[in-house]
């Protein structure tokens, strides 16, 4: 869970000095926060909209609107977290989004996508050891993130930033907006609402 | 606590989010309760699928496309921001501008300025130069008659009329007159037009009245003499209408026109011209003495504004004594003020011959 706030605690010093450096106007500085930090982004905008093509498409808006307010970014807080903060919000809106969309094109991570360099495949990670652990890790992917979307938004943003990226209590509550005493509610709720929601799919074997 | 309030709290104790005194009771509690401490297990479980699940990577791509989006933008706001430059920069900017038409304006207006005042200036230059000055009185050619002559002219003025005339004459000792050229016979029963007029320092040949200089003014000057009086030229008007900075003192006082209105043998009007200045204040006089002895001086008050005065030269005896070319005619305007000695404000000498002489 932690290898994301591992990364960024190292880096938080480079990420001020990346900042620094975008402000004057560097723009290879602003690519090295991209690509430091566009995992993180991903897998809460993944985690939050459930769906790959949509967490790609927040994960840009959260850059875009990064750079765009740079010069309000202070360091009062970490970098990565106020990166973070964005990815949740732009991930609510985009679910906002879709949720008014009436139908929805399903999205094959085979389709290919058009970028502005042509039509690019979709390369998911591989390093599945063997065929039949790789399809039970898929399956519990799956399970888990289908639980996870069952929970309404504010349950999720809270479980996917605490369980799934690790971020302490008081600075979930900074990022949402929300005191630390409804980040601990929210927070049992979801769990909870995961917990059914897993051993109801998996039985003994969660 | 019972176990709903245990599992409630089991989230927190999991993060080590609960106070010792709660932990001590959760502990206790679940020693001691086998389905809360099921509970806890399920829930440790979730917490660590969660905390387990597979990292999502991103598209490589995505970093590439996220940097073209911000070039792009970049190129786009630069484009933007040439139209809607930020206020540091745009406000410097009109301020030199405004500042820059601001001067443009005035050196444009400076430039103009000159044509605009130099129609009405000219006179009021003109005539100062007319009026009296003690440098003007050595400018004065040795060619004309040295002042103990025009002294003795004024032994021949008669006495009522010298004892009146005598102070402000000593001050005309050096102004002095034309050599004689030819004899103008006064009486002439008709009209006469003007001639020319000359101011002392011009009868070297220099420069002439400005009002008197083109044909059209004297023209006009002929025509008034006997019938109508002439209209005043827009090109008279004092320059004070125009610019405060061209008024000198020399402005006060100027003597316009100078022609004859009646003429006998006996007695001669002019209609002399003159302008003094509304903005003089105090009494003014005018005093026309011409330079031949049987004649007399006169002198009358005149009043502020562009006025034309009829004046009657007699002579002051019963002998015949005509006019002669080589006398001039001397004008002086002078002005008293309260408590002030009497200042003279101009004074010309013109030639006689100018006045008598036919067109």
């Amino acid at each position: 869970m932690s290898e994301y706030m591992e990364d960024e605690r190292q880096g938080q010093d480079e990420d001020l000095d990346a900042v620094r450096r975008c402000k004057k106007g560097d723009d290879a500085a602003f690519e090295a926060l991209v690509l430091r930090h566009q995992k993180m982004m991903m897998n809460i905008a993944y985690r939050m909209t459930g769906n790959y093509d949509d967490a790609c498409e927040v994960v840009q808006e959260a850059f875009l609107s990064a750079y765009r307010g740079l010069r309000d970014f202070r360091g009062t807080s970490k970098f990565s977290t106020w990166l973070a903060s964005i990815t949740i919000n732009l991930s609510k809106n985009r679910l906002k989004q879709v949720s008014t969309r009436a139908g929805r094109e399903p999205v094959s991570l085979d389709d290919p996508v058009a970028t502005s360099d042509g039509e690019v495949r979709y390369d998911p990670p591989s390093s599945e050891p063997s065929a039949l652990d790789q399809l039970e890790s898929r399956e519990l992917n799956r399970q888990i993130q289908d639980c996870l979307a069952a929970l309404d938004h504010e349950f999720r943003e809270v479980i996917v930033l605490r369980d799934v990226q690790g971020y302490a209590y008081d600075e979930i509550a900074v990022m949402i907006g929300i005191a630390a005493g409804t980040v601990k509610s929210r927070l049992f709720r979801a769990r909870e609402t995961v917990k059914n929601c897993l051993k109801k799919a998996l039985g003994d074997r969660l | 606590m019972n176990c709903p309030d245990i599992k409630e709290k089991l989230s927190a104790y999991l993060d080590g989010m609960t106070d010792p005194a709660e932990k001590a009771a959760i502990e206790q509690h679940l020693s001691s309760c086998r389905q809360c401490s099921a509970y806890r297990a399920e829930l440790e479980k979730t917490v660590g699928r969660l905390r387990n699940l597979e990292g999502i990577e991103p598209p490589p791509w995505l970093s590439q496309k996220v940097m073209a989006r911000i070039r792009e933008e970049k190129q786009k706001k630069g484009f933007i921001q040439k139209l809607f430059y930020p206020l540091h920069v745009k406000v410097p900017i009109h301020a030199l501008a405004t500042v820059l038409i601001a001067v443009i304006t005035v050196y444009i207006f400076k430039a103009i300025q000159p044509e605009v005042l130099q129609q009405p200036v000219a006179p009021a230059e003109q005539m100062s130069k007319a009026m009296p000055e003690s440098g003007r009185r050595a400018e004065i050619p040795a060619t004309q008659a040295p002042a103990p002559a025009r002294k003795q002219d004024l032994m021949a003025i008669p006495e009522e009329a010298r004892r009146k005339e005598a102070a402000p004459l000593a001050d005309y000792a050096p102004v002095t007159r034309p050599a004689p050229e030819e004899m103008i016979v006064p009486q002439q029963a008709e009209k006469r037009a003007l001639g020319e007029m000359e101011k002392t320092g011009d009868v070297s040949g220099a420069s002439r009245l400005p009002l008197d200089a083109t044909e059209a003014g004297k023209s006009q000057l002929r025509a008034s003499a006997p019938a109508a009086p002439a209209p005043l030229a827009v090109s008279k008007k004092p320059a004070v209408l125009f610019s405060r900075r061209y008024i000198t003192p020399d402005d006060i006082a100027k003597v316009l026109e100078v022609a004859v209105a009646t003429e006998a043998r006996d007695r001669v009007v002019l209609e002399v011209e003159y302008y003094v200045s509304e903005r003089f204040e105090g009494m003014a006089s005018m005093r026309i003495f011409p330079d031949i002895p049987e004649w007399t001086a006169i002198e009358i008050a005149v009043a502020q504004g562009r006025r034309v005065v009829r004046v009657p030269l007699e002579l002051s005896s019963s002998e015949r004594a005509p006019v002669r070319e080589s006398s001039n005619l001397t004008i002086e305007m002078s002005a008293e003020r309260k408590n002030e000695p009497s200042a003279t404000l101009l004074r010309m000498v013109i030639p006689y011959r100018k006045i008598w002489s036919r067109p």
